[in-house]
């Protein structure tokens, strides 16, 4: 059975800690573009918090430590290199008991905000 | 993104819900570990007394074990972790085992003399920034920092150290504990700090040393001048005043600890024993017999159970928001955590008397 969960909440995400200015938005996501999360960056659940702590903090780009809602920690773990963009919004849509047309909006505003953070690489 | 505010209050959301959820569920957040009470400085008022000097075979936990009570509270919960001693940059393992809480996830805040920063040093805490690296200034000149520490040469090391790390971009704050020996060089310890644009802060913690030794309480200067000193800081000042406002009127406490020690706070001594903080000596548990999580919902949380006594007088003080009341260091001072410590209260006077004109009527 779907969970039902509004998509919405994908980007209910939220800097922890100040980061340098809002990110710069890259263009959106099409949907054979492939990302990858940092290997330096962990997922953690702390008090109930999905919490993305970057490991090495030395980088400029990596100041800041956000919190995603349960979707994003979903949609984080997918974000491995290899999948599509089409491949993880079937996976959400498999998941989750959402629109497709509001699932893909939520998603490439998502990769978009990781990727201005410099938390998530465009590898195609 | 149209729900996103600007990352400033999205963040301070998140922490808020964050801490509100810690205390809730009685989660671990926030730890130290003090790996060893070793140091190479013989500050005149330190709460370790001789245990500076001890040999680390005698009772100093390995690398081993460190690295497993590490991966222990990161899995428990834990995002803020400070790493205290002692001198922690004593320890032989300290690069390893600053970098594995890093790697778990962990959020962490050093506290050192920095006179022991070196380009190795430098270079870790380049590849894993720290949250912060918090060095006490004894004095603003080597003759009183010297007189503090009884070390030739230990003025010129630490600030060499503070300045490597600066140069680096790596954060730092300064801080003092006042002393009968330092309290004129406050103004010029706050100078130094402002010239390198690096916080600064008075350190009120002055203790009986652990085992009963009441000589560091001889170095304290008297509670007006503490505050005087202390408030000279203007924020502070307003943020005291703000605090306070928003917390009189609350009914009495039930319970004798009521910070968050064994709440969402925890400290782990050098021998390994798990500790609700570094001041009580009540209430602990051995890491080396037992997990990190049978100590905090165990001993931890029986401590957190205690009542009051029928003696306990601050519980209905209004100026407990004030004074630091702390049943722990009453404990120490006076022999019981249920009687009030007379310096601490009159702290809290003196607060209140410099607040006065900020307070609503």
């Amino acid at each position: 059975m779907k969970e039902s969960c509004a998509l919405g909440g994908v980007d209910d995400l939220s800097s922890v800690i100040a980061s340098r200015g809002v990110p710069a938005i890259v263009p959106g996501a099409s949907a054979s573009a492939v990302y990858a999360r940092r290997d330096d960056v962990l997922l953690r659940d702390v008090a109930g918090e999905h919490l993305l702590v970057p490991v090495r903090r030395n980088a400029a780009d990596l100041q800041a430590i956000f919190s995603l809602n349960g979707i994003g920690a979903f949609v984080w773990g997918l974000l491995d290199g290899e999948r599509t963009m089409d491949a993880v919004l079937a996976a959400v849509l498999e998941r989750f008991d959402v629109g497709a047309e509001e699932a893909a909006a939520d998603l490439s505003s998502f990769v978009e905000r990781l990727t201005g953070a410099g938390i998530v690489e465009r590898r195609r | 993104m149209g729900h996103l505010g600007a990352p400033d209050d999205a963040g301070q959301r998140v922490v808020s819900r964050l801490f509100a959820r810690a205390v809730a569920g009685r989660i671990p957040l926030n730890g130290s570990i003090a790996m060893t009470h070793r140091c190479h400085l013989r500050c005149v008022h330190c709460y370790l007394g001789g245990e500076r000097q001890a040999r680390p075979e005698a009772g100093e936990q390995d690398t081993a074990f460190w690295r497993s009570v590490i991966d222990q509270v990161a899995d428990a919960g834990c995002l803020n972790l400070l790493i205290t001693g002692g001198e922690p940059l004593l320890r032989p393992d300290f690069a390893e085992l600053y970098a594995r809480a890093g790697q778990r996830g962990m959020l962490v805040t050093v506290f050192t003399n920095a006179t022991l920063v070196d380009d190795r040093i430098v270079h870790l805490f380049e590849r894993f920034s720290p949250e912060l690296v918090e060095v006490t200034l004894y004095g603003a000149t080597a003759e009183v920092y010297e007189q503090v520490t009884g070390v030739r040469g230990s003025y010129r090391r630490c600030l060499e150290g503070v300045d490597a790390l600066q140069e680096r971009g790596i954060r730092v704050g300064l801080k003092t504990v006042v002393l009968q020996e330092n309290r004129h060089e406050v103004a010029a310890m706050r100078a130094i700090a402002g010239e390198r644009r690096v916080s600064f802060r008075i350190d009120a913690a002055l203790f009986p040393c652990r085992d009963g030794c009441t000589s560091p309480l001889g170095h304290r200067i008297s509670p007006a001048e503490a505050v005087a000193l202390e408030m000279e800081d203007a924020k502070l000042l307003r943020d005291t005043a703000a605090y306070f406002e928003g917390k009189r009127g609350l009914p009495p406490e039930d319970r004798l600890f009521t910070c968050l020690a064994g709440l969402t706070s925890f400290h782990v001594d050098p021998e390994g024993t798990l500790l609700p903080c570094l001041m009580v000596q009540t209430h602990g548990f051995d890491l080396r017999r037992g997990a990190f999580r049978a100590g905090w919902e165990g001993v931890l949380s029986r401590f957190r159970e205690q009542e009051i006594g029928p003696e306990y007088e601050c519980h209905r003080c209004e100026k407990r928001f004030l004074c630091g009341a702390c049943p722990a260091q009453a404990g120490m001072e006076t022999g019981s955590p249920h009687r009030k410590a007379e310096y601490l209260c009159q702290l809290g006077d003196e607060r209140l008397r410099a607040i006065a004109p900020l307070l609503d009527k």
